[in-house]
């Protein structure tokens, strides 16, 4: 009957409607390597990053070496640490991967590699973010140990790399990396060889979130800002009032900017680090209003949000997390050897079966447990 | 079926070949397009169902058959009699069975149930698709969905780049 040549030219509605069901990041992968017209409809999907659960990466975990090692494709030169790979969607599905040994996995036990002196300033759209301080710094592909050199960091002397983001998936047009270095913020497009200074007015970034292609960052101050990147970069400070329920702009002692769907939330709680009995609050940028407002979110709807234990990886979000057996309204938190999931509100209670959880959140330059998504799956707008 | 009652109303579909189909309008309004039209009174006398031969169309009103009770719009009459959890269980085991064609077939009714918009069928269709992807190597999903490998060697390289990770 068909009109059509084959499984190849299936139309893009109905590839979606195949694409909208795949239940795993393999799946995915193996869907898109098919052909080019699938891999098309892939790249194509709108916000497929959301699809699915992030996948838990935690570096130095023993079971990995006990599988054959594959060869690294590229630079040879680069060695690797393992990775055990979790997929919550796929939880008895083992996977692994590689990156490079950094810093934070040198021992006198390790032979020494070309990145040992260099150090984490984030992960960001399924990228690391290394600096020396020899001012080099290089984003690498978590999955595909491809990296990509930055220019130069403009500043002299040793510098610590404080905090790190893309402003967007490497190979999309309005891709910047933005660094805290020093006392400043610099952005530099991806492809440019320079720098530019650009920072908020009294601090520097220490968050960032692309919220409806729109980049909104967060200072020390708690201090909200939009950065306009185009024609030139620019920074606008933009007047929010708290919520009521709100004692002061400090009542989330750490906040973490999480877009989820038409939300921009700040998500958090009243302790620094959550353990068992802490409540996590979410608040909503409600710019209805003049001045904008944060309004208090009691239920997530059908969003999950994953928190990282390095408080400068940006929060992932998930949409429908039932699909594959999660909860929608939790913050999924990690720690050294497992996930939790934090009900927001409701504060979880210890008990016999229930040992009494602790997420040491904290920013080093150590490769901690980390939820990911690899780059891949982001949406070139 | 059984219980069907007397003065149901019915309705015709035509397939491109000629063979007509006389289908209750419940059955029918399984697909989205065509209740659609029902509804916008395209359908007075024979709905024709272009680019879907009677092969294929008897098999989908086959499936719009075994799910209207428990989805169409004439609600939960057979749920009365037996447990709503037996139902799915059997319907389930049903659907396997009915989704085990050959390839070209498949591949019929996936775009069968992508036009006349059955999200069961498409569901299924998909979900068969999709199992067929999980369970096999690149090589031999190319060679079941008979698609050449048109990617360039540089893309080629970039997607096993991409890919190692997950199936080592």
């Amino acid at each position: 009957m068909s009109t059509l040549q084959g499984w190849a030219d299936l139309p893009n509605d109905l590839l979606y409607s195949v694409v909208a069901r795949l239940g795993s990041f393999p799946d995915l992968l193996a869907f898109a390597a098919t052909c080019p017209s699938w891999r098309a409809s892939i790249s194509s999907y709108p916000s497929k990053s959301t699809l699915l659960p992030p996948l838990l990466l935690q570096p130095g975990v023993p079971a990995c070496s006990s599988r054959p090692r594959p060869r690294p494709l590229s630079n040879n030169l680069v060695l690797r640490r393992s990775c055990h790979v979790t997929d919550l969607a796929n939880k008895d599905t083992y996977m692994c991967c590689q990156i490079p040994q950094f810093a934070c996995f040198c021992d006198s036990k390790s032979p020494s590699g070309p990145l040992d002196e260099f150090f984490l300033g984030s992960v960001s759209y399924g990228h690391l973010v290394l600096a020396n301080r020899q001012q080099s710094c290089l984003l690498v592909d978590v999955f595909t140990g491809v990296s990509v050199s930055a220019p130069q960091l403009p500043v002299n002397g040793r510098i610590l790399l404080n905090y790190a983001a893309l402003t967007a998936p490497l190979s999309s047009p309005n891709s910047y990396l933005l660094v805290n270095v020093g006392r400043h913020n610099f952005f530099s497009r991806d492809g440019s060889d320079s720098w530019l200074r650009r920072s908020p007015r009294n601090g520097t970034f220490k968050k960032l979130v692309v919220f409806k292609d729109q980049v909104f960052g967060m200072d020390h101050d708690r201090m909200l800002y939009i950065v306009h990147l185009e024609p030139r970069i620019r920074i606008q400070k933009i007047a929010v009032h708290l919520d009521g329920s709100m004692a002061n702009k400090w009542h989330l002692k750490q906040p973490w900017l999480a877009a989820c769907g038409d939300m921009l939330l700040m998500v958090g709680c009243q302790k620094h680090s959550p353990s068992t009995g802490d409540t996590f609050e979410a608040f909503r940028l409600d710019v209805s209003t003049e001045p904008a407002r944060w309004v208090k979110v009691e239920k997530l709807e059908n969003w999950a949000i994953f928190i990282s234990i390095d408080k400068r990886i940006q929060p992932l979000c998930c949409m429908n997390p039932e699909t594959w057996g999660g909860r929608c309204n939790c913050i999924y938190c990690c720690n050294r050897k497992e996930w939790v999931a934090f009900e927001l509100g409701q504060p979880p209670q210890g008990d016999a079966s229930n040992p009494k959880v602790y997420i040491h959140i904290n920013c080093g330059s150590m490769m901690q447990p980390t939820w990911v998504v690899p780059s891949m799956f982001y949406s070139c707008p | 079926m059984a219980t069907r009652e007397a003065g149901k109303k019915m309705i015709m579909l035509k397939s491109p070949d000629g063979m007509e189909f006389e289908v209750e309008e419940a059955v029918a309004m399984e697909s989205q397009t065509i209740r659609k039209m029902i509804e916008d009174d395209c359908a007075d006398t024979a709905i024709l169902i272009p680019n879907i031969n009677s092969k294929i169309l008897s098999r989908v009103i086959e499936y719009c058959n075994k799910h209207v009770p428990t989805t169409g719009a004439t609600g939960a009459a057979a749920s009365d009699t037996v447990a709503p959890a037996a139902l799915a269980e059997d319907l389930k085991i049903w659907d396997a069975e009915f989704i085990k064609v050959n390839r070209a077939t498949r591949f019929d009714l996936i775009q069968a149930a992508s036009y006349l918009n059955i999200k069961g069928l498409l569901d299924l269709t998909s979900q068969t698709t999709i199992d067929t992807i999980s369970d096999n190597s690149l090589e031999e999903i190319r060679s079941f969905l008979s698609t050449k490998n048109d990617y360039l060697p540089e893309e080629e390289q970039t997607i096993r780049r991409e890919n190692q990770w997950a199936f080592q």
